[in-house]
């Protein structure tokens, strides 16, 4: 059980890297990286990459949707001890999640980049920058209830009591 | 003792500052390796290194403000949890925790061998990829030392709020039992 639930943190943590690390890259370091290149070549290269990103961003969403309710389910128990903050945090967080995915999947389901492929990219820089946020000040308020309530955590939690049953 | 909101405030933001900065070091260093090399395979040699060269400068912009943060975004979190690691020898956590942070090191230190100088290294792509692997056990070591931690909080009483006010953490993290 332990292997699964560090796999799952891991992999949570990778697939986001991954998604912001390439929006920003796709955002800002490849056009100026294109900048002195000729039309044609520029906009060649930028489509290859966008493809590539694509692939990436597919698997990273696939990835951030399970392993984020297996953590969410392994977490529960633990957000009840401190209720209205932890769920203040969560809520957002997975709100502005999902609203990240639904503008990268519509930004690159087109053959083509929509018009609005650069704001839309910005937009969406900002939002997972906000949602790492709101992800980091939940991992501290989680680690706060634990300290402050060490007695109330179930020391077996549903999840490795179905494991080991 | 330095305000609670202080303290809230200077711990989340220095997590998301870890993490902001890993995504663009981690998630930079992959599309350099694996996206571009790919993407500029039609275009001349003499275009392939004008879009490497001006990408590389970009990225080195990026790659130095990135560094220093996570050394001191790191630091910073070393410190909140250093009772915690040293409690318990036996546990792992502090091997954890000292694995993440040399391959960590490690892989920037490489990443500004990588940016920094006029002239790239020889294979630099090699040395990206290998930068990789490094982050991603990197990583993992911090997803062990977390497990392992959090395991330990449910296990025994808080251990990171033990040093007096009086002292340099305790004035930071506050008296020892005191409730949020």
């Amino acid at each position: 059980m332990a292997v699964l639930i560090i796999l799952s943190r891991w992999l949570h943590v990778i697939a986001a890297i991954l998604a912001i690390g390439g929006t920003f890259f796709m955002r800002v370091i490849l056009p100026l990286g294109l900048a002195q290149a000729d039309a044609a070549s520029r906009d060649a290269v930028f489509l290859r990459c966008r493809r590539a990103f694509k692939m990436v961003i597919h698997t990273c969403v696939l990835l951030l949707l399970v392993t984020g309710a297996f953590n969410t389910w392994r977490n529960w128990d633990d957000y009840r001890l401190d209720r209205p903050l932890t769920h203040a945090l969560w809520g957002p967080h997975m709100l502005l999640g999902l609203t990240a995915m639904v503008i990268a999947l519509l930004l690159l389901a087109p053959r083509q980049p929509p018009k609005w492929h650069r704001t839309g990219a910005m937009i969406n820089l900002v939002i997972l920058f906000i949602t790492v946020l709101l992800a980091s000040a939940l991992k501290y308020v989680h680690d706060q209830a634990l300290r402050n309530h060490p007695a109330k955590t179930a020391t077996t939690h549903p999840v490795e009591k179905l494991a080991q049953n | 003792m330095i305000d609670e909101w202080l303290r809230h405030f200077l711990f989340v933001s220095m997590r998301w500052l870890h993490i902001v900065c890993t995504t663009l070091v981690v998630g930079g260093t992959l599309f350099f390796e694996f996206v571009v090399p790919i993407a500029v395979e039609d275009l001349k040699t003499e275009q392939q290194l004008t879009v490497f060269g001006k990408a590389r400068w970009v990225f080195k912009r990026v790659i130095w403000p990135s560094a220093i943060l996570l050394l001191v975004s790191g630091a910073t979190s070393i410190f909140r949890q250093w009772n915690a690691y040293t409690a318990n020898p036996q546990d792992g956590m502090l091997w954890a925790a000292v694995i993440h942070t040399g391959l960590g090191i490690l892989a920037l230190g490489i990443a500004l061998m990588l940016t920094v100088p006029r002239r790239p290294p020889d294979r630099p792509i090699g040395w990206m990829r290998v930068n990789l692997g490094i982050l991603l056990i990197s990583i993992l070591a911090a997803s062990v030392a977390r497990y392992i931690r959090l395991a330990d909080s449910n296990r025994s009483a808080p251990v990171t709020r033990q040093d007096a006010p009086q002292t340099i953490r305790g004035a930071i993290l506050g008296p020892p039992g005191r409730s949020d």
